[in-house]
């Protein structure tokens, strides 16, 4: 009598166990998992969401990281014909460059130096959970000079890491393409190591710094805008060598006539020319400056003619409206006037 | 037709096996090698991701290379893997990129089956890897009920293709067409594809407020509302919301965030990162909003941009001069003595003098001011003062100065650290350049915004550092400072050795113990298995929490402690008392703790008490008559009478007659069968637990070697530690190096009305002597008693002569030492002692805490709990004959800690006993003969012209 009852007293705990265990692989709090958001995140290589899954927290500060690179891209070049603007879809890491150009180079150098930045600045904020501030900058002290390392110094190494971890997953075939987008993600993170700053404060009143104490901290991520648009207009040709046996793209080299170089490790290099970006053409990526804003005036790049590709632009004259001379009305509301002006803007045909 | 045929294997081997044709190796394509189009069109395969242009080249792959290149045909069959022969390919090619190292990854590439890469790919680093393989080997076997040409087996390929979860219209055509096909397949698939229901979706409602549209705020809403199963809220959130989700969307930061990660394999305790919990505490004393707002921006964001802000508005801001004394105190505490310095000479050879910074560094820093100053102008933060020649126009004054702006001498009381306004309006008006001052620049106007204050007891006097130090130029020894300069490494902290060590010779005077830092930024080092309280982060001021110190460096364990509202008055005699706030009433000393008013309990005699009641009056609680018959209560405090026990709250039940420390706590055996029981006696603070006088002490096999504390058994041998005394199986006589003027047992009386058999004894347990010979009497508790019995004891003499003694309350005889009269919060006590697994609070750890304050090896703590219950300190030069300057030394330390105390100091009150106590009176025990030395050439001037009065008298006589 007992034993049919223990045994199928077993056979239902067992059942209910399987049961627990397999909803208990549900999160208890949150109605979406790690696992099914990382999943549908587009544009994210096998091991990139494996990382997402591991580490949601990391992956919201990649995905700032990301954005930031991307709208520093479209700062620097909003005065060109190609403005970064986004094509198509859009993805963590901004349009998909099929063609490897000048542009394609320093979209690549942003983004890695963007999500090293972000991951840096998250450390040093304690937002992270397996990273903090600079171990190695604490508890140093240089006699003759008089200072020491004290603070909170930003831990780029760990951020430079984390970026090369999660940004060069992105490449898996090995084309050329690969070779220039690492060597181009490597440059967005060395130019972002090597502008690390340091601050010190004084100690002591009026003039002189006998006694300092140091710690280092991030750039403004728009210096590194400027310093990677100036690598741009520098960027270097490079072809790829095969130099394995089943002749695979191994390194690249600087396309010369005679001589073998290899590019600097913190040029930017591209392999392709970049098309005048004038039309539309889907095959290399351009978008076409149809409907840009142009600058009538200017003689730069953003000038209507230069814009425009001398297609001709359109006027459209309107009245732009605004509030002006605001006061503030004692208790609770602000009172303002409008102004208006007659202007113009031009957009190429 | 067998093209045909070759065709469609070749179309159903890509639905297959997508992925791997990426790892095809190119090599094949070198058969091809006549051929240029074939070649290009091999190449192409290899570089192709998408599958429906690899479909489309591989249909046109045969109008390229004619079926007649058999060697291409056959490599390229045999490349492409489980085109013929299904067994050779294997399912997991295809999540071989999700293999961290590249080993792995070249080994799954080649491997055939799961066994071939489980020596290389550990199945612990490689989770990702081995739950795609185990999912494709699902879906091959789920997949092989159906038939192999199928609409039915392409859309069962499509569920378990390795990146992405299947979606509701996937699952959907699986059914529509297998449903005719095999039950099994179906009921496989839906094993894997189950949908678990979610529990409270509800709960994560909030994260649909992030999201930027309005349509898909409602949308978002709606669909955690409705629906109940992962797939179905995220197809819904992606349809409505109209993309995928990016991690840079606020709305979908929200779901990560909120997202638990798998358990990582090592958790680290998540630290603080640019916190600093010492200024924290300052940051309430502030008496702006702005400032305070500031102050908490730069204790818990470090940056360089909060810095200079915070010192432009609030440094020099006379308003907040509490802040700033505090963040100094955190920064650079006040430490005695100054010496070896080379430039400003005048600061050494003071050690009783306090010092924020006296170092080499200040001194090469008041060097270079001196030579910046010579260009003409000081440059202070916020103004330029011009300047005549500062070498010639008063040049010891402004060296004066710049050695005192650098080294920053601190005044006992208040701590302040600015120049008097009067000095300041001197020298600027002897040495300003008025030619070059600004509209409206005056010497007063300038120092009224340097330095406001001209009160003696809150700036410093230059002229004390015109001359130099009156003590001369030899080295003085008497009082030496181990601790200043810090000759500890970083992250250590300097502590004097008062334990001694057991190899004599190379005994240095201090000790370097590891500490903690308060925060990552922070600079103030605890020591460690200390308790600190800290505030809270986040949270309304009076919230703390209290963390110990822990061996990896950190503060851990932290415990939150109840809030403490700082924002409530006290109402005192129809004024408005603020919290932290010290005022006497009557006699009595109270302070305002969160709206209550916590007094002492002295007895007083007020302006209208009768004659009757100043007869009778003696000083002891409800006015019990001095008799002296001692009761021992359950605090382990012996009271002087039975009705001064029961004044003080104590039920009859609660105490026993006799001393505490005659008794014998161990008589009703309180151990367990294999231990030992010892007597400890202690006098506890708090009274939320038992205050137990003994230990229990089993048969330990090991002592820790590293911990070196003497003590002396009762046969006059000294043990490395207690533990190794009570190893051996002695008794103990005394903590601390047996001395050999304890040799024999003298009974002395202790301040506490305790009788112990030796003086070191006394010592031990921190408290001084009183007189020699048991305890007779109990002595006057207040000032104004009349002499008690104690007019009969014979008071042993001053250790120094011309000293001013001081009486501790309850004690008969007045000593040479500097006293404090501490009032603390029981309540507070309590909390901490809860908050400590209910050990009781001692006055003996209180005691060693307040040890560590002291820097002067001459100087030792000493202290009881007096009858009134106000904790007494007294601070008292070591050395049985002390010399003056010792004394005085030891009155420094006291005025110093008293200071700390009534200020609330962070680096007093981050400890955690002692951030109860509440306000303390201090009274010190200086030489009767001025400290400084007169200018000697007065006197003998005087001396001189007398003389020559009392010669010319004479002569004056005569006119």
């Amino acid at each position: 009598m007992h034993k049919p009852l223990r045994k199928r007293s077993l056979y239902v705990f067992l059942c209910f166990g399987i049961i627990y265990l397999r909803l208990g692989a549900l999160s208890s709090v949150v109605a979406l998992g790690a696992n099914i958001i990382c999943n549908k995140i587009p544009g994210l290589a096998p091991r990139q969401r494996a990382i997402c899954q591991s580490r949601p927290d990391a992956i919201i500060v990649v995905g700032e990281g990301a954005q930031m690179g991307i709208n520093e891209c479209q700062y620097q070049f909003r005065y060109g014909r190609w403005n970064c603007s986004a094509l198509g879809e859009r993805t963590v890491f901004g349009q998909e460059l099929r063609v490897g150009h000048r542009e394609a180079a320093f979209t690549y150098a942003i983004t890695a130096a963007g999500v090293a930045h972000a991951i840096t600045a998250a450390c040093s904020q304690g937002n992270l959970s397996q990273c903090g501030c600079d171990r190695e900058k604490q508890g140093y002290y240089n006699q003759e000079e008089g200072w020491k390392w004290g603070g909170c110094s930003a831990d780029i190494k760990y951020g430079i890491e984390f970026s090369r971890r999660f940004v060069d997953a992105r490449e898996i075939k090995k084309t050329p393409r690969r070779l220039m987008n690492l060597h181009n993600n490597e440059a967005g993170r060395k130019v972002l190591e090597e502008r690390m700053k340091l601050e010190c404060k004084c100690h002591g009143v009026s003039g002189s710094c006998t006694t300092k104490t140091c710690w280092t901290t991030l750039p403004k991520f728009r210096e590194i805008g400027y310093v990677l648009k100036d690598k741009y207009n520098e960027a270097v040709h490079v072809e790829v060598v095969r130099a394995s046996r089943l002749r695979q793209p191994t390194h690249l080299k600087v396309k010369q006539t005679q001589g073998y170089r290899k590019p600097m490790e913190t040029d930017l290099v591209y392999i392709e020319r970049s098309p005048n970006y004038c039309e539309e053409d889907a095959a290399t990526g351009s978008v076409g400056t149809q409907g840009r804003l142009c600058n009538r005036t200017s003689p730069h790049t953003d000038g209507c003619d230069l814009m425009c590709c001398g297609r001709g632009y359109n006027t459209h004259q309107y009245t732009k409206v605004w509030q002006c001379n605001c006061k503030f009305q004692w208790c609770c509301f602000v009172k303002c006037n409008t102004c208006s002006e007659r202007t113009e803007v031009f957009t190429c045909k | 037709m067998r093209v045909c045929f070759q065709i469609i294997t070749f179309l159903l081997a890509v639905n297959f096996y997508c992925q791997p044709l990426r790892a095809q190796d190119p090599s094949c394509c070198h058969h091809a090698a006549e051929s240029s189009r074939c070649k290009d069109a091999c190449d192409q395969l290899t570089t192709i991701k998408s599958e429906s242009r690899l479909k489309h080249l591989l249909q046109r792959l045969p109008s390229y290379c004619p079926e007649s290149m058999n060697e291409l045909w056959m490599c390229i069959n045999s490349t492409l893997p489980g085109v013929s022969r299904k067994s050779d390919g294997w399912v997991g090619l295809g999540c071989c990129e999700l293999a961290i190292s590249a080993e792995c990854r070249r080994e799954c590439k080649q491997a055939s089956s799961k066994n071939d890469i489980t020596k290389v790919c550990k199945k612990i680093t490689e989770n990702s890897l081995y739950s795609c393989i185990t999912k494709n080997e699902m879906g091959s076997t789920c997949c092989s009920y159906a038939g192999r040409h199928t609409t039915c087996r392409e859309y069962c390929q499509a569920i378990f293709r390795t990146d992405s979860t299947p979606t509701v219209s996937q699952i959907n055509a699986v059914k529509e067409y297998c449903q005719s096909h095999s039950a099994q397949l179906l009921s496989c698939v839906s094993n894997f594809t189950k949908s678990y229901p979610i529990r409270s979706p509800i709960d994560s409602l909030y994260c649909c407020d992030r999201a930027e549209a309005t349509h898909c705020q409602v949308s978002c809403r709606r669909i955690l509302r409705t629906m109940s199963t992962e797939h179905e809220i995220m197809d819904g959130l992606i349809n409505e919301c109209g993309s995928q989700p990016l991690p840079q969307e606020p709305m979908w930061q929200c779901f990560l965030g909120s997202a638990h990660p798998p358990s990582p394999t090592e958790e680290e305790t998540p630290h603080p990162a640019k916190m600093d919990c010492a200024k924290l505490h300052c940051c309430s004393k502030a008496n702006t909003s702005l400032c305070r707002d500031m102050c908490q921006e730069i204790s818990t964001n470090w940056g360089s941009q909060t810095w200079q802000d915070f010192d432009q508005l609030c440094e020099y801001n006379p308003v907040e001069t509490e802040l700033i004394n505090c963040l100094s105190d955190v920064r650079e505490p006040c430490q005695l003595g100054c010496k070896d310095l080379t430039y400003c000479t005048n600061f050494n050879n003071r050690p009783t003098e306090l010092f924020r910074s006296c170092n080499v560094q200040s001194d090469q820093g008041a060097m270079n001011d001196i030579k910046l100053w010579s260009n003409g102008t000081i440059k202070m933060p916020f103004m330029n003062i011009p300047v005549l020649d500062i070498r010639k126009c008063l040049p010891d004054m402004w060296k004066a100065v710049a050695c005192s702006l650098q080294i920053k001498p601190c005044h006992s009381k208040s701590r302040g650290s600015v120049i008097c306004k009067s000095d300041c309006v001197d020298i600027l008006t002897q040495c300003g350049d008025r030619k070059r001052f600004h509209e409206g620049q005056t010497p007063e106007r300038i120092c009224e915004l340097l330095s406001p204050i001209d009160d003696p007891e809150r700036c410093i006097p230059l002229h004390r550092y015109l001359t130099p130090s009156s003590l001369g130029n030899n080295i003085v020894e008497e009082v030496i400072h181990p601790c200043n300069p810090n000759p500890c490494p970083s992250n250590h902290l300097c502590q004097v050795n008062r334990k001694g060590c057991l190899d004599e010779l190379n005994c240095q005077p201090y000790l370097c113990v590891p500490g903690c830092k308060l925060g990552e930024a922070s600079e103030f080092l605890v020591q460690q298995d200390s308790r600190i309280q800290v505030p809270t982060r986040m949270g309304p001021a009076g919230c703390f929490e209290v963390c110990s110190c822990g061996p990896s460096g950190r503060l851990e364990n932290c415990a939150e402690m109840p809030c403490v509202d700082t924002t409530k008055h006290c109402v005192v005699g129809g004024q408005r008392k603020s919290h932290g706030t010290s005022f006497r009433i009557d006699c009595h000393t109270c302070s305002c703790f969160a709206g209550d008013t916590i007094c002492s309990t002295r007895e007083c005699l007020n302006f209208d008490s009768s004659d009757k009641d100043r007869r009778h009056f003696t000083g002891l609680p409800c006015n019990c008559p001095d008799r002296f018959v001692p009761v021992c209560a359950s605090n382990g405090r012996t009271y002087p009478s039975a009705c001064v026990a029961r004044c003080k709250g104590f039920k009859d039940q609660q105490f026993l007659f006799g001393q505490c420390r005659l008794s014998n706590p161990c008589a009703y055996k309180p151990c367990q069968r294999n231990q030992r029981c010892i007597p400890k006696y202690s006098v506890c603070l708090s009274d939320s637990s038992d205050c137990l006088q003994y230990e229990c002490v089993g048969r330990q096999l090991s002592c820790d070697k590293n911990s070196v504390e003497p003590a002396c058994d009762t046969d006059g041998m000294v043990h490395p530690s207690l533990c190794q005394l009570q190893q051996a199986g002695k008794t103990l006589a005394y903590m601390g190096h047996c001395q050999d003027t304890c040799g024999k047992p003298q009974q002395v009386c202790g301040h506490n009305g305790e009788t112990y058999s030796t003086v070191c004894d006394a010592f031990s347990d921190r408290v001084a002597v009183d007189y020699n010979g048991p305890c007779q009497a109990v002595g006057a508790v207040s000032d104004v008693a009349p002499d008690s019995a104690c007019s009969l004891i014979p008071c042993p003499r001053l250790s120094t002569p011309g000293c001013q003694p001081v009486t501790p309350p309850g004690a008969c005889c007045p000593i040479c030492a500097s006293m404090l009269q501490i009032l603390w919060n029981k309540e507070q006590m309590n909390t901490f002692s809860k908050l400590n697994k209910n050990r009781p609070v001692t006055v003996h750890g209180v005691l060693q805490i307040l040890r560590l304050h002291v820097s002067v090896p001459q100087c030792d703590v000493f202290g009881y709990l007096s009858i009134d219950h106000e904790l007494v300190v007294l601070i008292a030069p070591v050395d049985q004959q002390p010399t003056p300057l010792q004394i005085e030394a030891c009155s420094k330390e006291a005025e110093k800690i008293d200071s700390l105390i009534n200020y609330a100091s962070p680096t007093l009150v981050s400890h955690v006993p002692l951030s109860a106590f509440l306000t303390s009176e201090i009274k010190t025990s200086s030489i009767r003969s001025s400290g400084g030395a007169p200018p000697s050439p007065l006197p003998l001037g005087l001396c001189f012209l007398l003389g020559l009065v009392v010669a010319a008298a004479p002569g004056l006589q005569q006119l």
